[in-house]
């Protein structure tokens, strides 16, 4: 990993904001209604402007309830996923955890899916699975304490262990849920899909993940600390338990409310940091905007390409796989040698 | 700057490691610490850190006790150099030694230009500053060492616990990172540097600690070392050590 200068990474954030926005008018044009870009533009500054109306209703009604919900989500779910891969990768030192890796992704994915056969609300559902989100983490940091010889490999063999436990229990709760209404809810769920979003989704992701990202953005000289290890993190100053809490559940909290609201995105969170530590360096301070602007644009670009490869949408976790697998075969073969 | 260390004791469950060690020392001081693998170096580097909570006995520098100090206190009276090894996150030289500035900043916070000039000082002060960019994972054992030491002046805690700075590292950077530790005691710091090289711990220390079963079982001047028995005993290998120009050698007399 090459350590990013200070040009390198205005390099970075000038051409990653471009091609945002560059994806973000794209978004609009492709679909089934696609509008071009001066008439989103029209349509966005006539909410502050006073610009004449030379749009039909309902390309409005496309704009602000379609599409605007859903390409705000996935920015934030690009975001939060790609932030908590970095955060968890820092935090345990090892680049090859992430929130699928770590189990949290599966274990949030079993609690919404008790909420989902609970017939809960939105708020319950996010509580319900970031508690067997956060319960994933920390049954994985149990066992990989108990083969402190291994500490990169044991807990990624860990995560993949209670992993499969949760898909399990996520597969008993399919058994016992209802075939006509609650299965097909449950299994469409996890293929993880921005399809169905709503408006009300949207600022509920919104206000949940902004509010999670603070904490680790304030944090971000410490989570540096933290990348040397518990001992010479507290041997430097730092009150490690207190970085591990704010981080864990953190973290925690915005993989389970992407799971709650759009099911399983794997990879993201795996994939996005690293290559922001590639173009930026490992601090913190960089790679926390760096992995926001990447992960926001890597996912807006994936489920552009999910709306409209086919006639039928494709699941966004069936996409991100394609990029994420490969990916994890190449670190496993790059760590493998250090090991 | 005076360690006291009195009556320290700690155990793992069923394991006691150290036994009523008590000890003490102070700025200027270059202290090695002898003791075979498990003798407890590292427990009585961990429990003056405060990584480790000591069962009885108390830590204290300047009368102020470590025990009782919060982790940031603690953090700017003593500090550890780690043996190099290379780094999972590579980070450049700079920001590495921002890290030991880490307790001097609040929780919330990154450091600033007040805390990059101290930085840059502790790099000047070991004559490494032209390295400030570069990849810490780029650089030789040695040159990471002194990265490492540097940090560890950046916290200015001027107790500084180095732990086999040495072992890893071929004979010029052993002495390039020597000659640093030599160079640091004379400007006020205490080291106490943890190693396996008695030819090292008897021609470059003031002092000279052996921790054998639990316990201090020889403190005192590499001279007064030299004039017993002790490391024979100790390392149960008959030996004898020969000094040349106030150089001391060892000398196998089993080979």
């Amino acid at each position: 990993m090459e350590h990013g200068n200070r040009k390198n990474s205005h390099v970075f954030f000038l051409s990653m904001s471009l091609l945002f926005i560059a994806i973000f008018f794209i978004s609009f044009a492709l679909g089934r209604y696609p509008i071009p870009p001066q008439t989103v533009l029209k349509v966005l500054l006539s909410k502050i402007f006073p610009i004449a109306k030379t749009w039909s209703k309902s390309v409005e009604t496309v704009i602000f309830q379609i599409r605007i919900p859903r390409i705000i989500a996935a920015i934030f779910i690009g975001s939060a996923l790609s932030l908590s891969g970095l955060t968890f990768q820092g935090l345990f030192q090892n680049p090859m955890v992430s929130p699928d890796v770590l189990g949290t992704s599966n274990g949030a994915a079993f609690g919404a899916a008790i909420g989902i056969l609970l017939n809960m609300h939105y708020a319950g559902i996010v509580t319900t699975s970031f508690l067997t989100g956060i319960g994933a983490v920390i049954l994985v940091l149990a066992i990989a304490s108990r083969v402190p010889s291994m500490p990169v490999l044991g807990m990624v063999l860990s995560g993949i262990m209670v992993s499969s436990l949760f898909t399990s229990l996520v597969s008993f709760i399919k058994l016992i849920a209802d075939t006509q209404n609650t299965l097909p809810a449950i299994t469409y769920f996890l293929m993880g899909s921005l399809s169905s979003i709503r408006s009300s989704d949207t600022v509920f992701l919104v206000i949940i993940i902004t509010l999670s990202t603070i904490p680790i953005i304030l944090i971000r000289w410490h989570l540096n600390v933290m990348t040397q290890g518990e001992e010479e993190a507290k041997s430097l100053g730092v009150n490690t338990r207190v970085i591990r809490l704010i981080a864990i559940s953190s973290a925690t909290l915005m993989t389970s409310v992407t799971v709650a609201v759009a099911g399983m995105i794997g990879w993201v969170g795996l994939v996005i940091p690293h290559l922001t530590r590639m173009c930026l360096g490992c601090d913190y301070r960089k790679t926390i905007p760096g992995s926001i602007i990447m992960g926001s644009t890597f996912l807006l670009l994936v489920d552009t390409i999910a709306r409209n490869i086919s006639t039928i949408e494709i699941p966004l976790g069936i996409l991100t796989s394609f990029v994420g697998a490969p990916f994890f075969l190449y670190l496993i073969i790059r760590e493998g040698k250090k090991l | 700057m005076i360690l006291e260390i009195s009556d320290l004791s700690f155990s793992y469950p069923k394991h006691p490691v150290l036994q009523n060690i008590s000890l003490s020392a102070k700025g200027g001081e270059f202290i090695s610490l002898l003791g075979n693998n498990g003798s407890g170096k590292t427990t009585l580097f961990k429990s003056i850190l405060g990584l480790l909570k000591v069962k009885s006995g108390s830590v204290s520098i300047d009368g102020e006790n470590l025990n009782n100090m919060s982790i940031k206190e603690r953090a700017k009276k003593t500090a550890y150099i780690p043996q190099e090894t290379k780094q999972v996150f590579a980070y450049s030289v700079l920001s590495q030694v921002l890290m030991g500035c880490t307790a001097n900043i609040s929780t919330l916070a990154s450091p600033g230009e007040k805390e990059v000039q101290t930085a840059l000082d502790a790099l000047k002060t070991l004559g490494i500053e032209h390295m400030k960019d570069r990849n810490i994972n780029a650089l030789s054992g040695g040159e990471r060492q002194l990265v490492l030491c540097a940090r560890a002046l950046a916290g200015k805690a001027k107790c500084l616990l180095f732990d086999e700075p040495t072992a890893s590292l071929d004979y010029g950077n052993q002495i390039s990172v020597l000659s640093i530790i030599h160079k640091l005691t004379k400007s006020g710091y205490l080291a106490i540097v943890s190693t396996h090289n008695v030819e090292q711990a008897l021609n470059f220390s003031t002092r000279i600690i052996l921790l054998n079963n639990k316990q201090i079982t020889f403190n005192g001047t590499p001279e007064q070392l030299v004039n017993s028995d002790i490391l024979e005993r100790f390392y149960m290998t008959p030996l004898s050590v020969i000094k040349i120009d106030e150089r001391y050698y060892i000398k196998p007399e089993s080979i």
